[in-house]
C-alpha cells in the first residue's frame, strides 16, 4: 500500500509539473482567443458530488470509498475543475471515458494470468484517453463524464491528471449498463472511433462500429476476456455536439442532490424529503430487502430484488429488475418507474445510495427508500426510449414517464 | 519425411551461401510463377487433408475455378525467394462455436442478416493494417493450412502480390498464440487490424503477449457472430524466412496430384496420399459418435470410431479443439499435435466433410485417419509445451508421431 501510495504521489507530481508545463505554454494564446473559466471545486463540492452522482446512479454504490479517494487525490495536491457547457468552445474537443464490465469473465484468462503474474497497469483510463489522442490526431481540451456513480470519479481524477476540466454534462444522466445508452447516439454521433485498454496494457482501437450498440457489444466482449473489465475512452466530439447532444448541468445537479441530503441530515430533517424538492421526484417505496438473486452473465450483472413494505407502504411488496442498474420497478405486481428515469435506492438515514453488494447489488434484510426522478427530455424521444426504455431489456410493455405514473403521487413525505 | 527434409536442409543452404548476396540482386525481379487451374485445384484438395479436421474441399475447388473463369491468376513465390525487405503478412479468421445470441439476434433484427454484404462493402482487414502501419505489402502468407489457404489465395489476387509457398502452422491450429514467431521470437500478433463480418474496424495497436492475442480475438468473434477476419504478423521477408515451413503449398499440391491421379488409375488415393506426404496409416473404420459443444469460440469434439477391414475390433477416439489434437487407440496414445491427425474420406483420399459444427465428425461414415509428422519447427520442447497434449489438459506426454508407428506397419 505504502509503495502504491507513493507511486501515486509521484505520477501525481509528474502530472502536476506536465500540466504546469502545459499550462504555462498554452494559456497565453488561449486566453487571448476565449475565456472558458473553468470552476475549481472544493472538497466540499466534490464530496456532494459524489453522494449526488450515487444517488443519480440508480443503484447501489460506494460513496464512502469515492470520497475517501477524492479526498486523497486533494491532500496529494490534485485540483478538480469544472466547466459550465455554457462556456465549453464549440470548436474544443472532448473525450468520455468508461469503465465497461460486470459479471461472467472468462475464468480461463483469470486462472492463466494469474499463474503468469501478468503485471496490470497504473491507470488505463488515462492510458485509453491517450491512445485514443494518439489514433485520432485530436487533442482533448475537456472530458466529459460518461454515467452518474463511479464513473464521474473516474473522469474526474483523469482530468486532473491530464490537467482538463470536465465539463457540466452527461450523455446518460444516471448509470446505464450498456454502452449504446448515451445521448449523443441518439441523435446520430457515434461513440467510435473509441480505444480500450485493459488492466495488463493491452490497447486496441475501434476504428469504426457500425452503431453504438456494436461498440456496446465489442467493449463488453473484450471486458469478459480481460478479467471482466476494460476502459473505454470514446465519444470524441466537439463542444457543439456536447451542447445539442447531452444533457446540459448532469455534475451541478448532483452537487445539488448532495448538499441537500447533507444538510437536510446535519439539520435533522427528513433527507429524502429535501432531496425529492430539489429533484422534481416521486417516492416510490419504504421497504426492508427480502429477495436478492445475481447472476453474473455475458458482461453484466442482473438481480432479481423483492422488497417488503414497512411504515406506509406495509403489506405491499415492490420488485426491480437490475442489469448492473435498477431499471424496472413494480409495486403490487404493476410497473411503477421505468428506465430511462432514476429508480434511486436511498438509505432512508443519509439519503445516499445504499451501499452494493456486487454490482447493483441489495443487501438481503436492508431497509430502503426507493426514489423515482424524471431523465432529461433529450431520452424520452422515441429513439432514446427504443434504447433504453423497457422494450430494449425485453419487457412487452411500452416505457410510461414516471410523473404519468405517478399522477396521484405528488405527496413527497408518506 | 526424406523429401521435406531435404527441402529444409536445400533451403537452409541456399540461406547459408546466398544471403550475403541477396541486397545485390533486390533489383532483379523475384521469382513468381503463375499457378495453373490444376495446381489450384490439388492444392486445395492438399490443404484440406492437412488441415487435420474436416472440411468442404468441393466449395473450396468451386469458388477457385469461378475465379480461374474470371480470369483471375494466382501467383506463387518460393520462401526463399522472398526478398529480404520486402513486408509480407498473413490474414485469418477466428472463430468457432458459442457467439452471444443476443449480438446475432439483434443483427439480424437491424438487417445485417449474417452481415456479410456490409463487410465486404467497407475495407479489408489487409487495407486497414496497412494504412495503419504505414507500408504497402509485399507478399501474403497463409496462417494455417485449409480455408485459410483459399483466403490467402483470394487476398493475395485482390491485392495483386504473390502468396509465399510456406505455411507457419504445418497444419491447422485452433489458437490464435500458436505461431512460429511467438513460438522463437516472442513476436505478438500485434499490430494487427480485423473486421468483423458486419463491418466493424478493429485494431490492436499492443498486446502484452500472443495468448492476450487469442484471447482478445475470440472473444471479439464471440460477440461477432461467431467469426472474426484478422490481418496480422506484418514481418520482413528476413523474419519470414525464419519461421516459415518452405514449400508447404508445394507439398499440399503434391498430396492432392497424388489422390486425384490414384482414383483416376483405379488406385488406393489413401495410400497415394501417405505415400506422398511420409505419412501413415493410423485407423480406418466408421464414425459411432461425434459429441460437440459450441464454447467460448471453439468447437469441441470428442469422436469416436469402431475399426474396419484391418482395424476390425480396434476403437479410436479422436479429441478435436477446432482441429484434430490427440488420438487414442483402443486406450492408448496413437498421434498427438503438433504433428497431423487427418481424417479422409477412403474412397477419395480427400478430407472428410464436418459432421456440422467445425471439428466435428459425420456419425455414419467411413474414415480412413492418417498422420504426418510435423515440420522440425514444432518439435522443440517449447512447441511442444505450447501444443502438444498437456496443453490440452491430457496428462499425456507428446510422442513423435514416427515413434509411434514405425515404417512399413
Amino acid at each position: 500500500v505504502t509503495r502504491a501510495a507513493t507511486d501515486m504521489r509521484k505520477t501525481i507530481r509528474l502530472a502536476l509539473t506536465v500540466a504546469g508545463v502545459v499550462l504555462c505554454v498554452a494559456a497565453p494564446p488561449l486566453a487571448a482567443q476565449r475565456r472558458p473559466a473553468p470552476r475549481t471545486l472544493s472538497e466540499q463540492d466534490m464530496t456532494d458530488l459524489m453522494v449526488g452522482s450515487s444517488i443519480q446512479a440508480s443503484r447501489s454504490s460506494d460513496s464512502p470509498g469515492m470520497i475517501k479517494r477524492v479526498k486523497d487525490a486533494m491532500a496529494a495536491g490534485r485540483t478538480f475543475t469544472l466547466l459550465p457547457v455554457d462556456d465549453l468552445p464549440d470548436d474544443w474537443t472532448v473525450v468520455v471515458p468508461s469503465g465497461v464490465g460486470g459479471g461472467g469473465a472468462w475464468d480461463y484468462v483469470r486462472e492463466r494470468t494469474q499463474t503468469q503474474n501478468l503485471p496490470t497497469i497504473p491507470n488505463a483510463t488515462v492510458a485509453a484517453i491517450n491512445a485514443l489522442s494518439k489514433y485520432t490526431g485530436k487533442t482533448f481540451q475537456a472530458v466529459v463524464r460518461t454515467e452518474a456513480a463511479a464513473a464521474t470519479l473516474s473522469a474526474f481524477l483523469a482530468a486532473s491528471e491530464l490537467g482538463l476540466p470536465v465539463v457540466d454534462a452527461c450523455p446518460a444522466g444516471r448509470a446505464v449498463p450498456e454502452m449504446a445508452q448515451q445521448t449523443p447516439f441518439l441523435v446520430g454521433i457515434s461513440g467510435s472511433p473509441a480505444a480500450m485498454v485493459t488492466r495488463w496494457g493491452d490497447t486496441l482501437i475501434v476504428d469504426k462500429a457500425v452503431d453504438d450498440y456494436r461498440l456496446e457489444d465489442l467493449s463488453r466482449i473484450i471486458a469478459v476476456a480481460s478479467g471482466g473489465g476494460v476502459q473505454v475512452a470514446h465519444t470524441a466530439i466537439s463542444g457543439r455536439d456536447v451542447k445539442r447532444a447531452m444533457i446540459h448541468g448532469s455534475i451541478s445537479q448532483a452537487i445539488l442532490f448532495g448538499r441537500t441530503v447533507r444538510e437536510a441530515a446535519e439539520q435533522k430533517k427528513d433527507p429524502i424529503a429535501a432531496l425529492l424538492k430539489v429533484s422534481h421526484g416521486y417516492a416510490l417505496f419504504h421497504g426492508v430487502v427480502t429477495k436478492a438473486e445475481s447472476k453474473g452473465e455475458a458482461g453484466f450483472t442482473w438481480w432479481n430484488v423483492a422488497l417488503k413494505g414497512i411504515g406506509g407502504d406495509e403489506g405491499h411488496t415492490y420488485t426491480i429488475f437490475v442489469k448492473n442498474e435498477n431499471i424496472v420497478a413494480w409495486r403490487d405486481g404493476k410497473p411503477d418507474a421505468m428506465s430511462p428515469d432514476l429508480i434511486s435506492n436511498l438509505d432512508p438515514k443519509t439519503g445516499d445510495a445504499i451501499a452494493g453488494q456486487g454490482l447493483g447489488g441489495y443487501p438481503m434484510g436492508m431497509e430502503v427508500v426507493m426514489v423515482g426522478i424524471p431523465n432529461s427530455p433529450l431520452w424520452r424521444t422515441p429513439k432514446g426510449i427504443e434504447v433504453m426504455g423497457p422494450r430494449h431489456f425485453g419487457f412487452d410493455f411500452d416505457y410510461v414517464p414516471i410523473e404519468e405514473l405517478h399522477k396521484t403521487n405528488r405527496s413527497p413525505v408518506k | 519425411m526424406s523429401v521435406s527434409l531435404t527441402k529444409v536442409i536445400a533451403s537452409l543452404a541456399f540461406l547459408v551461401v546466398f544471403s550475403p548476396t541477396l541486397p545485390a540482386q533486390s533489383g532483379a525481379q523475384p521469382k513468381v510463377r503463375t499457378l495453373s487451374e490444376q495446381e489450384l485445384v490439388d492444392m486445395m484438395v492438399g490443404t484440406s487433408i492437412l488441415c487435420t479436421r474436416g472440411g468442404d474441399t468441393a466449395g473450396m475447388i468451386e469458388r477457385i475455378k469461378a475465379a480461374v473463369a474470371e480470369g483471375k491468376r494466382f501467383t506463387l513465390i518460393a520462401l526463399q525467394d522472398v526478398p529480404d525487405d520486402w513486408t509480407a503478412f498473413t490474414m485469418f479468421g477466428v472463430g468457432g462455436g458459442g457467439a452471444w445470441e443476443y449480438v446475432t439476434k439483434r443483427m439480424e433484427t437491424q438487417g445485417f442478416g449474417r452481415g456479410r454484404g456490409q463487410a465486404q462493402t467497407g475495407p479489408t482487414a489487409a487495407d486497414v493494417l496497412s494504412q495503419y502501419i504505414g507500408r504497402k505489402f509485399d507478399a501474403t502468407f497463409e496462417a494455417e493450412a485449409g480455408g485459410a489457404t483459399s483466403g490467402a489465395l483470394t487476398t493475395a489476387e485482390r491485392m495483386n502480390i504473390p502468396l509465399v509457398d510456406g505455411c507457419p502452422s504445418g497444419r491447422c491450429l485452433p489458437e490464435v498464440q500458436m505461431s512460429p514467431f511467438n513460438l522463437n521470437n516472442g513476436i505478438t500478433r500485434a499490430p494487427l487490424a480485423g473486421v468483423t463480418r458486419y463491418g466493424d474496424v478493429v485494431i490492436i495497436p499492443k498486446l502484452y503477449d500472443d495468448y492476450r492475442s487469442e484471447d482478445l480475438t475470440r472473444t471479439i468473434a464471440v460477440g461477432s457472430g461467431g467469426s472474426f477476419t484478422v490481418a496480422a504478423n506484418a514481418v520482413s521477408g528476413k523474419v519470414l524466412k525464419a519461421n516459415l515451413i518452405p514449400g508447404f503449398l508445394s507439398k499440399c499440391i503434391r498430396l492432392g496430384r497424388a489422390a486425384r491421379e490414384a482414383v483416376e488409375a483405379g488406385r488406393d488415393p489413401v495410400a497415394a496420399v501417405i505415400a506422398a506426404g511420409d505419412g501413415y496409416l493410423l485407423f480406418r473404420g466408421t464414425v459411432t459418435k461425434s459429441e460437440t459443444r459450441g464454447e467460448q469460440g471453439f468447437g469441441w469434439t470428442d469422436a469416436y470410431l469402431d475399426g474396419t477391414g484391418a482395424f476390425s475390433g480396434s476403437k479410436y477416439k479422436i479429441f478435436n479443439k477446432n482441429e484434430n489434437m490427440v488420438a487414442w487407440r483402443d486406450g492408448k496414445l496413437d498421434a498427438a499435435a503438433p504433428d497431423l491427425i487427418c481424417p479422409v474420406d477412403p474412397k477419395t483420399g480427400w478430407a472428410i466433410r464436418t459432421g456440422g459444427m467445425i471439428g466435428s465428425f459425420p456419425v455414419g461414415q467411413e474414415v480412413s485417419i492418417i498422420g504426418f509428422s510435423n515440420d522440425a519447427i514444432w518439435r522443440t520442447a517449447k512447441a511442444i509445451e505450447m501444443l502438444g497434449p498437456r496443453h490440452f489438459g491430457f496428462d499425456e506426454n507428446y510422442a513423435p508421431i514416427e515413434q509411434l508407428h514405425r515404417k512399413g506397419k
